[in-house]
């Protein structure tokens, strides 16, 4: 009874609007690799040995589309083939919009089974970009403000995030008769940031054309390694005003992540499994700009006479509204978190070659989770090759279709995963692109499923 | 792995690459045949937000806004102009004359031959004419002098001593001693000249009080042996007190003009005048005057008048004896002072409120101010050679009026903006939102014209109005006094389609901003209201856009 009350709740676990989630939901089903255990420090592998090359062990790459598709961009068309903005505006389906871009590459892995312990190093690279613009600022370029007469349009929520960072990892792993933990502590070497915080826009139109706009902006923006954008900061002209590499300084920027999981076996058949991924923060020190803008409100109702008339006056009015928008520079150190995934999964053994399983992401952005749902088949064919494939729903899309397989041929065990197949077969509903590869050299004992 | 599961496989593995390739490659397609985007705004903007008194009003018609505020912030509109005297010498004195004769009897001669010396000396007041009734009592010299000129025909030593008890300086007497000794040639001639700068001269010590000026004569013959006298020689002595100028000169100075001031106004809230009927209740035209002169002067009104914009002129006519007015002005115990008078002409004394309801484009005065109008003798004038007079005539209009219809027509060059290709205008909508705080209505249009020529003649062409029907800013709500108490809002709107915008950027080069003021109603009448400096018009223009945007991506 536990064991169904259980399996209901990871169902229906999830009340968000799906927006993002990352890929490797296929990667999950794979156990035997390495990169697997990204994913659950607790995951056991059939090898005693795993050995990752720098950068053939393996590079993901993924974008995702949130509130549309393609299909969006081009039913959106005119005639004349177009873009409508107004058109794109009412058919994305979601609050926001957005893109998420990542990459991560495996510059050398190593992980060894001591008895009952494993324990594992691992150094790679990860970029994610992740970009969300609220749905009504769209609306309120494509339609024009007057479309909103009367009433306050709400901007909040636009944020964007890009880091990217070199992980190196150690994860020890403890298996018992029934269950296995694990963790990982991750340090984190910052390369380059840009986020934002606290965005928000308010923009209040009035009823007639003659009422007052009032806008209110507000927020501030970070960056880590880039150029300074301004002409001066704290009374002092910019000398920093070109991207330049000496300025990349990861050792200086650090941050420490945890991961943690642990598996459970109910039945010789059934295994539970849980982890949190990535909860940690890095703190961005070195070359840093942070652009805040203190919630500004401006009331605009019209200019006077001598506004419109003295160039003088006009001019003065002109540089009064640049400097209250004018954001104030700083070069203080901040810190970002990563983003953190919560990950449950069920399996039920078939046979001992087919395997069922259920799997709940939340992936923690922005300060919503966003889930995601995935039922995956794998099929061990002989004795190393495992084929796996699934479908889940998450962004607001049914039609996501996972496939991977790895194969071991000799010590060289290659693999590829794609987690949204049918972007090949009607790449205009894509949302999800997601692509993972790469080849280890594994050893060891082999240790088989048991049979049933 | 049974073969025909092998061929199967790569059968549909081919079909899925072949199906996969082509799916992928129409929407490549399709996403390069994407070539721009574009978008539909509705936008709305507010433009202007503003206000006006009646002084930022004036201002934007004419450059000499020159209003002036009650203490009860009632406003008035005041025109100024002035006129200075310039340093004059008002009188002109004409030289006295000093001219004696002496002649010795017989017995003189023989009392002279025994003693061999003959003295004497005589006493005796130089007049002076006036030829305008003059009495002069006292003269500050600034430029003058005393010609002599004497001739003695006596063979001896003559010794002469003049003496002019009332010519001093200083407190001193201005003495001549001339010798005219005999040589052996007769007459004895001497010419010379007296200087008098800076000396006075008191007319008032002869026996009638002004107009002479004493002196004395101080003589001795001395004889030469061996030289004759006869019946005939003679002493003669003639000399011209010349007085140039003058630093001050006191006494009864005769009538005279102290000037004539002729002067004109513009009045530039008319100058856009084109048809109407303005009342201004109380205008009045205050002559200023800052007098030092000690004399009565007198101040005659000689011109009035207005002209209208068609160039008819009005007279002011001041009510009988009205015309002519004194000043006040400094005694002679207050000689020096500058003491201040003003006249007023307004609807008590002259008909000036009708004639300012023609709406004039200019005013027109003249003025004569004249001395001793009445000519009393006994009058004690004191004048120097820096007079100060000032006179300054306002013309105070009191903005308290009452418009039936006033139009006023405003042109100038039009130049509109054609739209860029990229944007296509389907409308705009303009709002203007206005609260009138003035006493006055007012309908407004807006015509956008062009320069034509008809039958030879430059005339322009009408292209097109902004409004379809003429917008109308009622006047504040006027209580019994005329003031507003209420204000008046009003809201307007006009659209103008892209096309037509289009249009009048092609054709229109001018506008013609026409508008027609009258004051408030009262049932049906029009009432007499009162401008103040914190009344206020409003207003806001807003508009309302809509178009199509292209922006191309490559």
């Amino acid at each position: 009874m536990f064991k169904k009350k259980l399996i209901t709740y990871f169902i229906f676990a999830g009340i968000s609007i799906n927006l993002f989630a990352q890929g490797d939901l296929t990667l999950y089903q794979l156990r035997n690799l390495n990169q697997s255990s990204y994913l659950n420090p607790a995951f056991f592998s059939d090898y005693n040995t795993s050995l990752g090359l720098p950068v053939f062990s393996g590079i993901a790459v993924g974008v995702q589309l949130s509130g549309f598709d393609l299909n969006t961009v081009f039913n959106s068309r005119t005639s004349d083939s177009l873009v409508n903005l107004g058109n794109f505006y009412s058919a994305i389906n979601s609050k926001f919009f957005g893109a998420k871009l990542f990459q991560q590459t495996d510059l050398f892995h190593f992980r060894q089974q001591f008895g009952h312990y494993q324990i594992g190093l691992n150094i790679g690279t990860k970029t994610n970009c992740n970009a969300l613009i609220s749905k009504e600022f769209i609306g309120f370029a494509a339609n024009g403000n007057a479309a909103f007469a009367g009433q306050n349009m709400s901007f909040d929520g636009n944020d964007i995030q890009v880091s990217s960072y070199v992980e190196t990892g150690l994860s020890v792993a403890r298996e018992f008769e029934r269950f296995t933990v694990g963790a990982r502590v991750k340090l984190l070497n910052g390369i380059a940031n840009v986020s934002s915080s606290g965005f928000a826009m308010n923009y209040q139109t009035g009823a007639i054309s003659t009422d007052p706009t009032i806008v209110t902006l507000g927020g501030t923006m970070n960056s880590c390694g880039l150029p300074y954008l301004q002409d001066s900061i704290n009374g002092v002209k910019n000398q920093d005003s070109t991207f330049n590499f000496s300025n990349i300084k990861p050792f200086s920027n650090v941050g420490v992540a945890f991961d943690f999981g642990a598996t459970y076996r109910v039945s010789p058949r059934f295994n539970i499994h849980a982890s949190v991924i990535d909860l940690g923060s890095i703190k961005w020190t070195s070359h840093v700009y942070n652009y805040n803008l203190n919630s500004v409100n401006i009331t605009y109702a019209g200019l006077s006479y001598n506004q419109i008339n003295d160039s003088a006056t006009k001019q003065q009015y002109t540089d009064s509204l640049k400097n209250l928008i004018r954001t104030k520079s700083s070069n203080n150190a901040y810190s970002t978190p990563l983003t953190t995934k919560i990950i449950f999964g069920a399996e039920y053994d078939v046979t001992f070659r087919d395997r069922l399983g259920l799997l709940i992401q939340f992936q923690y952005f922005s300060g919503t989770f966003f889930p995601s749902y995935t039922f995956s088949y794998n099929r061990k064919v002989g004795t190393n090759w495992d084929i796996a494939a699934n479908y889940s729903y998450y962004n607001n899309s049914f039609s996501n279709l996972g496939i991977g397989t790895s194969v071991k041929w000799g010590a060289f065990q290659m693999y590829i995963i794609q987690d949204d197949i049918l972007m090949y077969i009607n790449p205009n509903d894509m949302r999800t692109a997601y692509l993972r590869f790469g080849c280890n050299m594994v050893w060891g004992q082999h240790r088989p499923r048991p049979r049933f | 792995m049974k073969p025909g599961f092998k061929s199967n496989f790569k059968f549909l593995l081919f079909a899925f690459v072949l199906i996969t390739t082509a799916c992928v490659k129409d929407t490549i397609s399709q996403l390069e045949g994407i070539n721009s985007v574009e978008v539909n705004p509705q936008l709305s903007i507010p433009l202007v937000n503003d206000k006006m008194t009646i002084k930022d009003l004036y201002k934007t018609y004419a450059s000499q806004a020159n209003i002036i505020e009650g203490s009860d912030k009632f406003l008035s509109f005041l025109f100024e102009s002035g006129d200075t005297l310039p340093q004059k010498q008002f009188i002109t004195i004409p030289p006295v004359a000093i001219a004696y004769n002496m002649n010795m009897d017989q017995n003189a001669i023989n009392a002279f031959n025994a003693l061999g010396t003959l003295s004497n000396s005589i006493t005796n007041n130089a007049p002076f004419t006036a030829t305008n009734k003059e009495r002069l009592k006292k003269i500050g010299v600034k430029i003058g002098n005393i010609s002599v000129s004497i001739s003695s025909a006596f063979k001896h030593n003559l010794s002469l001593k003049i003496t002019y008890p009332s010519i001093t300086k200083n407190g001193v007497a201005l003495v001549d001693n001339i010798n005219l000794n005999y040589t052996g040639t007769s007459p004895i001639v001497v010419n010379k000249t007296l200087d008098l700068v800076g000396y006075d001269i008191d007319m008032t010590t002869g026996t009638n009080g002004y107009n002479e000026i004493p002196y004395k004569l101080d003589f001795t013959l001395t004889k030469i042996a061996g030289s004759t006298t006869s019946l005939s020689d003679q002493l003669q002595i003639n000399e011209n007190v010349n007085i140039v100028d003058y630093s001050y000169i006191q006494g009864y100075l005769g009538k005279f003009t102290v000037i004539d001031v002729s002067s004109s106004q513009a009045f530039e809230i008319f100058r856009r005048e084109s048809d109407g009927n303005v009342f201004i209740r109380n205008p009045r035209i205050i002559h200023k005057l800052n007098n030092n002169i000690t004399a009565p002067i007198t101040a005659k009104i000689s011109n009035l008048s207005i002209e209208t914009g068609n160039g008819s002129s009005y007279p002011v006519n001041v009510n009988l004896y009205k015309d002519t007015f004194t000043l006040a002005y400094p005694n002679i115990n207050q000689k020096g002072q500058l003491i201040y008078s003003e006249y007023k002409i307004d609807s008590s004394n002259s008909n000036i409120a009708t004639v300012f309801s023609r709406a004039p484009q200019s005013f027109f005065y003249s003025l004569n101010f004249i001395a001793n109008y009445n000519e009393n003798v006994n009058e004690d004038n004191y004048l120097t050679d820096n007079n100060k007079f000032y006179v300054t005539t306002d013309v105070e209009l009191p903005i308290e009026i009452k418009i039936l219809d006033y139009t006023v027509r405003d042109t100038g060059a039009l130049s509109m903006t054609a739209i860029d290709n990229n944007l296509v205008l389907d409308w705009a909508k303009v709002t203007g939102s206005f609260q009138n705080y003035f006493p006055i209505s007012s309908t407004l249009q807006f015509y956008f014209i062009k320069d034509d020529t008809i039958n030879g003649v430059r005339s322009f062409k009408y292209i097109d109005s902004l409004y379809a029907e003429q917008i109308s800013i009622p006047s504040g709500t006027v209580d019994a006094n005329g003031k507003v108490f209420l204000p008046s809002s009003v809201i307007n709107n006009t659209i103008m389609t892209g096309e037509r915008y289009a249009n009048l950027c092609k054709t229109a080069n001018k506008y013609v901003l026409l508008a027609k003021m009258h004051t408030a109603e009262y049932l049906g009448n029009y009432q007499w209201v009162k401008v103040y400096s914190d009344q206020t018009l409003s207003f806001k223009l807003g508009v309302e856009v809509k178009g199509t945007y292209k922006a191309k991506l490559k």
